[in-house]
């Protein structure tokens, strides 16, 4: 074995714009970003995927990629890509959305798109509250977690309860796939990454609706340092929201 | 001995730190004195012959920074 | 020689979308205008398209705005407070800069109680935009189920002429009324290619598109900053105002009083122009097809020509306010509005007896 040959083990997709990752440092968006970009290259649908992202940090995915994209109103993503796949349904549709495009504002569109039984792909980014405003409540905080709109702590009685995405997607017939993932241990982008290549094949076979969500870090909004954040998902997010399949099937009767 | 190398681009480092969090070798060092033209704290590629090119760091960068090396077995041509 | 069919004007909307090629619909059922989708649930599947109900009209819109993105021609159509909801997609789309149609078929407002009512009461939310930020929809109004089946054709083609969204501004009683309609498909000419659509790159040598909607990051038109963006609109709509004005008139050039009606209304004034002339009266009717661009400059000439004005519409004063601004205070202008309707209940009507009993009032 020798310096003098030497084969690259990772390097940067070729799915990748060249726009750089403009999200917070020890953000998790841009390990996901990799493995999307590494499954849509690993199943050759490149030519024929479109990717919309929402309103908040998944605004910039579009710009992040080598595909047709676009930026959807908030929370409308599910409602535009409908559209786009039943008026080209080869191609594959792609929704990334983050916990107020999905969970709040956005949740009417993607309930509907799940009860038509669309068949799309979202990838879900819970990271527990609304990074790009600055870090107020989302449906997907945790109860006592801090935020500036919840000075004291997430409390139940005013504020409910944490939004459970993926149990809920799991109950719809018209879905195929639901899946929880997260990217805070190496491991776990293996994981994630065979997950959301399961949900593409999904849409690939014309099966159903495929949903992947991923806990996320946010050091802005949470005020913690990367390495802290790592800490707060297995500690406290994780025992929340368990990761696993909650539903897998290759037909819907 | 090492197994592998990488590379670190310090215009897309942030600093966050991930990559020495992951590095089951020792081998990415964020000091806190070099801070790179744009004010957060960079990456560096230390103790070289611990690399083994399992690329994790490079996987689990956000920021698309690293590049990872595999060094491959030289084969030499049987003898005729 | 094209099919004449006896048809209502709704489904001389679905007619006509189809005729103009749209084989995508995306709406949510309210009254008076949920027989255009129904239509269209039966005839898109069987022409290869798609008709997909949404679950409200906040996701319609947003469903167009997404199929507008494919390249192809997409429609919705909707009533009312249905409209309301879609106002930010409205404002989504006209800063994407990509193209669809819009109907609206008019009932009355403001409310929910009044499905079951004409009205002419969307007017300045088609015509001033119920969406945020500053941004111009061409309104096109039919006055008969024919010009339905035209002007939905016309919508589609200037949608893909500017790049924008092109409304429809219908109403109960013209997407009730049944009359004879020549299907003829109409040519307008060749629209611009839209290279900037999304269906894949492997069908685009390789180009990717991203379309955001709005005017900080890139639209298709390539106009990447605020200021660039804003001359680029204005300039556009400035183009549109001197080109696609249409407007009819009805015995105006000789008359000394003229009625200014649009829509359903415009039936009416007619019978009370038909009336007048009978009884020796001057009466002339000027009856804007395109409500924007308002024809301003040829509503002037006839209205100073004619030296009075009477307004007919079924609302408390929309339109009128265009007509004012059109003549700009030189020609007085009077207004007959819903308190002209034979009685107060949901199915009083503006008759033209009561018009020309108003223009009497005022000679």
């Amino acid at each position: 074995m020798s310096a003098e040959n030497k084969v690259k083990v990772c390097e940067t997709p070729k799915l990748r714009s060249s726009v750089p990752i403009m999200h917070c440092p020890g953000c998790h968006y841009g390990i996901i970003i990799r493995l999307l970009c590494e499954n849509i290259e690993e199943l050759g649908i490149e030519d024929r995927t479109i990717l919309l992202g929402g309103v908040g940090c998944s605004f910039l995915w579009p710009m992040m990629f080598n595909l047709d994209t676009a930026s959807c109103p908030h929370g409308r993503a599910p409602a535009m890509a409908t559209a786009l796949k039943r008026i080209h349904p080869d191609t594959i549709l792609i929704t990334c959305q983050g916990d107020g495009d999905l969970g709040a504002i956005g949740l009417g569109c993607f309930m509907n798109a799940l009860s038509r039984g669309e068949k799309l792909t979202t990838i879900f980014l819970n990271n527990a509250g609304y990074g790009m405003t600055g870090g107020q409540m989302a449906p997907t905080t945790l109860l006592g977690q801090v935020t500036t709109t919840t000075p004291g702590g997430r409390d139940s009685e005013t504020s409910g309860y944490p939004l459970h995405v993926a149990e809920l997607a799991a109950v719809m017939k018209g879905v195929a796939y639901s899946a929880r993932v997260s990217v805070h241990i190496p491991a776990n982008y293996q994981r994630a990454k065979k997950a959301v290549k399961v949900a593409l094949q999904k849409q690939i076979d014309g099966i159903g609706y495929s949903f992947v969500e991923f806990l996320s870090a946010c050091p802005a909004s949470w005020r913690m340092t990367p390495r802290e954040c790592l800490a707060f998902i297995n500690d406290k997010m994780i025992a929340e929201y368990p990761l696993g399949e909650f539903k897998n099937v290759d037909v819907i009767e | 001995m090492a197994k592998g190398e990488i590379v670190i681009n310090e215009n897309l480092c942030k600093g966050c730190g991930l990559c020495v969090e992951f590095c089951s070798r020792g081998c990415i060092s964020m000091p806190e004195d070099k801070v790179s033209s744009k004010g957060s704290l960079l990456a560096f590629f230390v103790n070289p012959d611990r690399c083994n090119g399992c690329g994790i760091c490079g996987w689990m960068c956000p920021d698309f920074a690293i590049e990872v090396y595999k060094y491959v077995e030289t084969k030499k041509p049987s003898p005729a | 020689m094209a099919e004449k069919i006896l048809i209502e004007g709704n489904e001389a909307i679905a007619r006509g979308a189809i005729a103009a090629g749209c084989k995508y619909f995306f709406g949510y059922p309210i009254t008076p205008q949920s027989d255009i989708g129904e239509y269209l649930s039966r005839e898109l599947p069987r022409i290869g398209g798609a008709f997909v109900q949404s679950e409200s009209e906040s996701a319609s819109i947003y469903m167009l705005y997404g199929g507008a993105m494919s390249g192809e021609r997409v429609m919705t159509s909707t009533a009312g407070c249905g409209f309301a909801l879609m106002g930010e997609g409205i404002s989504y789309i006209s800063a994407a800069e990509v193209p669809c149609v819009l109907v609206d078929v008019m009932r009355m407002g403001p409310g929910i109680g009044t499905g079951g009512c004409h009205g002419q009461t969307d007017y300045r939310l088609a015509t001033k935009g119920g969406g945020h930020g500053g941004y111009r929809c061409i309104v096109l109004a039919p006055s008969s189920p024919q010009e339905c089946f035209d002007l939905v054709q016309l919508a589609f083609y200037l949608a893909d002429k500017y790049g924008m969204l092109v409304m429809v501004l219908s109403d109960f009683i013209i997407g009730r009324i049944a009359e004879p309609v020549e299907s003829r498909v109409l040519d307008f000419g060749s629209v611009p290619e839209k290279e900037w659509a999304l269906k894949g790159r492997g069908k685009k040598g390789g180009r990717c598109d991203s379309h955001s909607g709005g005017n900080i990051y890139p639209s298709h038109s390539a106009i990447h900053n605020v200021t660039g963006y804003h001359v680029h609109q204005r300039e556009k709509y400035q183009e549109i105002m001197d080109k696609e004005v249409r407007y009819e008139t009805y015995q105006a050039e000789d008359a000394e009083f003229l009625l200014v009606s649009y829509g359903s209304s415009a039936r009416i004034a007619r019978g009370a122009v038909d009336m007048g002339r009978a009884q020796g009266l001057k009466l002339g009717l000027f009856r804007p097809i395109t409500v924007w661009p308002f024809p301003n400059k040829e509503l002037k000439e006839a209205a100073l020509r004619a030296g009075k004005v009477l307004v007919v519409e079924d609302s408390i004063g929309e339109f009128v306010d265009d007509v004012e601004f059109a003549v700009l205070g030189q020609v007085p202008v009077h207004l007959l509005g819903v308190w002209g309707r034979h009685v107060s209940g949901l199915q009083g009507i503006i008759h033209p007896e009561r018009v020309l009993e108003e223009v009497k009032s005022l000679l």
